[in-house]
C-alpha cells in the first residue's frame, strides 16, 4: 500500500517540474509558443489540452489490452482527435470568446505530442486511475508552463495582464515580446530556470543528448543506444583481437 | 494451416477490425455531442453577427438578408439596415484587401447620405502592436463623417485623409481601401454612382448635346461624324469617326476638332489591344497629347507636330495617330459640308 501511496505521489509530481511537458520534455512547442501571448488565451488552451489529455489517458488506458500494437498509433489519434472536436464544439458553443483567442491551435491539439506522448508513454502500459493522474499531473505542468510564460510576454509585451493594463498606457510595451522571437527568448529562459530547479530535485545535470532528458528511462531510444553500445563493444573487441593477432605475428617474425 | 489462418486474423483482420470500432464509436460521440451544441453555436453566429452589425450602425433595429448588386462588373453584397417604421438607414458593407499578413476586412455601415457612420476590422491577424493597431479605435474612429474616398497620410489628417498608424502603412492602406471599396459600392447602391462617360462625352466634354449621325464621302470611303453643340446650341467640335488597324484588331478613334480645326480631344471606342500595353493608347496620359494639335502628327518626341509612343506598344500609337490624321484630312470636307 505504501508503496502504492509513494507511486501515486510520484507519478502526480512528476510533471509539475520533474518532468514537465514543455519545459523539459520540450514538447507541444507550437502551441506554447503560438497561444501565449495572452493569459486568456494561455488559460483556455490550457484548460483544453488538460481536459483531452486526462480523457485520452483514460480511454487509451482502458483500451490498453484492446488495440493490436501495429494499430495503436492510428487509434490513439483516432480517440484524442475525437476528444479535441468534441472540447472544440463544446468551447465554439460555451465559450465563444475564447475560441476566437484559441483559433486554428485548439484543432492542433490533435497533433499536440504531449498528448500522443503520454499514450504511448505512460497510458498504454498503466491502469486508469494512475493513466487519469498522469494525464492531470502533465496537464497541469503545461498549464504552469503556458502561464508562466503568457505572464511575462503578456505583461512586457503588451503592458496587461488578463486584459487589465498594469504597466501605464504611457510606457509603450516592449512589443518584442509578443513577437514570436519574444516567445523563444522567454520560453528559452524559462526552460533554464526550470532545469536548474529540477537538479536541485536530483535529476541529473541538463546536457546536450539522451543522458539528462527527463524521460530516458522509458524511451525506446534507450534500447537503441544500448544495442548500438554492445555491436560497438563486438566490433572493439574484434579490432583488438586482429591488432593482438598481428602484434604477435610481428614479434613471432622477429 | 489453421495456425496460418490465426496469425492472419490476428495480423491483419482484427487491427482492421480494431480500428474500425474504434472510429465508429468516436464518430457516434462527435455526432452526438455535434446534435446537443450545434444550434449553440448557430445562435451564437448569428447573435454575434447582429452585434455587430448593431454596433456600427446604431440607428438601425433591424437588418435585411444579404442583397446583392454590380459594380464594375464585380458582385458584391451589402446589408440594409432599417429603422422601427421600416425605413431605411443605413447600409454595411464588407471588403477584404490583402494586408500584411493575410486580409484586412473592414465592415462600413454608411448612412443614407452617404456619410460613413461607423468602422469595424473583422478577423485582423496582423502583427501584435503594429498592424493589429489598425484595429483600435484611435484608428478607427477617423473615418466617421467622411464620404466619397478616402486617402492615407502619415501627417496630420487634413479633409478626407485618414493618418496611418505609425509603423503599419500596409495594414492602413489595405483597410483603407477596403473602406473605399465600401464608399464606392454606397454610390453603386445609392443611385448616385457617376455614370461612365461615352466615348463621344470623353472626346469632347464641354459639349450639352450631340447631333445625329452625318456622313462624309473621301476616296471612295464613307466616315461618319456627329457635331457636338454647347449648351446654347452653338456648334463647338466635330466629332469625326475613324479607324485604322491596331495590333490585335482596327483601332476606332472619335476625334473632336473645333470650328477653327484645333483638336479638343480624342476617345476611342471597343479598344481591343493588348492589357497594359496597347490598352494604355485609350489612356488620358496619351491621348492628352493630341489637345490643341491642328496639322497632320507624326510619333517621335512631343512637340506641336508629333506625339510620344505608348512605350512598347508602337503598332497601336501608331494605328492611333494614322486614325487621328484621316480625322484631320476630313476636317475641311465635314466643315465645309456644314457651313
Amino acid at each position: 500500500m505504501s508503496t502504492d501511496k509513494a507511486k501515486v505521489k510520484e507519478v502526480f509530481t512528476r510533471g509539475l517540474i520533474r518532468e514537465n511537458p514543455i519545459f523539459r520534455l520540450v514538447l507541444g512547442m507550437c502551441s506554447s509558443l503560438a497561444v501565449s501571448t495572452t493569459l486568456i488565451g494561455a488559460l483556455g488552451m490550457s484548460v483544453s489540452v488538460l481536459v483531452v489529455l486526462i480523457c485520452s489517458n483514460i480511454v487509451i488506458s482502458l483500451l490498453r489490452n484492446f488495440i493490436p500494437n501495429t494499430v495503436r498509433i492510428p487509434a490513439y489519434i483516432t480517440v484524442i482527435a475525437g476528444f479535441v472536436t468534441i472540447v472544440q464544439m463544446v468551447i465554439k458553443a460555451f465559450f465563444p470568446e475564447i475560441d476566437g483567442l484559441l483559433g486554428i491551435y485548439l484543432p492542433l491539439i490533435v497533433v499536440n505530442c504531449i498528448i500522443l506522448g503520454r499514450a504511448e508513454a505512460f497510458a498504454n502500459k498503466n491502469g486508469v486511475l494512475i493513466s487519469a493522474l498522469d494525464g492531470l499531473s502533465m496537464g497541469l505542468g503545461y498549464t504552469i508552463a503556458m502561464i508562466s510564460i503568457a505572464f511575462i510576454r503578456e505583461l512586457l509585451g503588451s503592458g496587461t495582464l488578463f486584459g487589465v493594463q498594469v504597466i501605464p498606457a504611457s510606457i509603450p510595451p516592449i512589443m518584442l515580446f509578443a513577437l514570436p522571437a519574444g516567445g523563444f527568448l522567454v520560453l528559452g529562459i524559462l526552460m533554464a530556470v526550470c532545469n536548474r530547479i529540477a537538479e536541485h530535485f536530483g535529476q541529473p545535470k541538463a546536457e546536450l543528448g539522451c543522458d539528462s532528458c527527463a524521460a530516458y528511462g522509458r524511451c525506446p531510444a534507450k534500447e537503441f543506444e544500448a544495442s548500438q553500445d554492445e555491436a560497438q563493444t563486438d566490433a572493439d573487441r574484434k579490432i583488438r583481437k586482429a591488432g593482438a593477432r598481428a602484434k604477435r605475428n610481428e614479434e613471432d617474425r622477429k | 494451416m489453421s495456425e496460418n489462418k490465426k496469425s492472419v486474423f490476428n495480423e491483419i483482420i482484427r487491427p482492421a477490425l480494431v480500428l474500425t470500432v474504434i472510429t465508429l464509436v468516436t464518430a457516434l460521440c462527435l455526432a452526438l455531442t455535434n446534435a446537443g451544441t450545434k444550434e449553440v453555436i448557430k445562435a451564437n453566429a448569428e447573435k454575434e453577427l447582429l452585434r455587430s452589425k448593431q454596433e456600427i450602425l446604431p440607428a438601425a433595429e433591424a437588418f435585411s438578408e444579404e442583397k446583392e448588386e454590380e459594380l464594375n462588373g464585380k458582385t458584391f453584397k451589402y446589408i440594409e439596415g432599417t429603422d422601427a417604421s421600416g425605413e431605411i438607414v443605413g447600409y454595411i458593407f464588407q471588403n477584404s484587401t490583402p494586408g500584411y499578413n493575410g486580409p484586412v476586412t473592414a465592415l462600413v455601415a454608411i448612412d443614407t447620405e452617404g456619410k460613413i457612420v461607423d468602422v469595424n476590422a473583422l478577423d485582423l491577424n496582423e502583427t501584435p502592436n503594429v498592424g493589429m493597431l489598425v484595429g483600435e479605435r484611435d484608428f478607427l474612429d477617423q473615418f466617421a463623417g467622411h464620404s466619397g474616398e478616402i486617402a492615407l497620410t502619415k501627417e496630420k489628417a487634413a479633409e478626407n485623409e485618414v493618418q496611418a498608424v505609425t509603423g503599419a502603412t500596409i495594414s492602413s492602406a489595405a483597410f483603407l481601401n477596403s473602406v473605399n471599396e465600401g464608399l464606392a459600392q454606397y454610390a453603386a447602391v445609392s443611385g448616385n454612382a457617376p455614370e461612365p462617360l461615352s466615348p463621344e462625352e470623353q472626346a469632347c466634354p464641354d459639349a450639352a448635346e450631340f447631333s445625329e449621325e452625318k456622313t462624309v464621302e473621301k476616296d471612295g470611303n464613307t466616315y461618319t461624324y456627329k457635331e457636338a453643340l454647347g449648351e446654347d446650341g452653338s456648334l463647338i467640335a466635330y466629332i469625326i469617326r475613324t479607324e485604322s488597324k491596331g495590333y490585335h484588331a482596327p483601332v476606332i478613334v472619335l476625334t473632336a476638332i473645333d470650328p477653327d480645326g484645333t483638336i479638343q480631344g480624342t476617345a476611342t471606342v471597343d479598344l481591343q489591344e493588348t492589357p497594359n500595353l496597347g490598352s494604355k493608347i485609350g489612356e488620358e496620359e496619351f491621348m492628352q497629347q493630341f489637345v490643341g494639335k491642328s496639322s497632320e502628327i507624326s510619333l517621335g518626341t512631343l512637340s506641336d507636330t508629333s506625339v510620344e509612343a505608348v512605350s512598347n506598344a508602337t503598332i497601336s500609337s501608331k494605328a492611333f495617330v494614322d486614325a487621328v490624321n484621316q480625322a484631320l484630312e476630313l476636317f475641311p470636307l465635314v466643315s465645309g459640308g456644314a457651313s
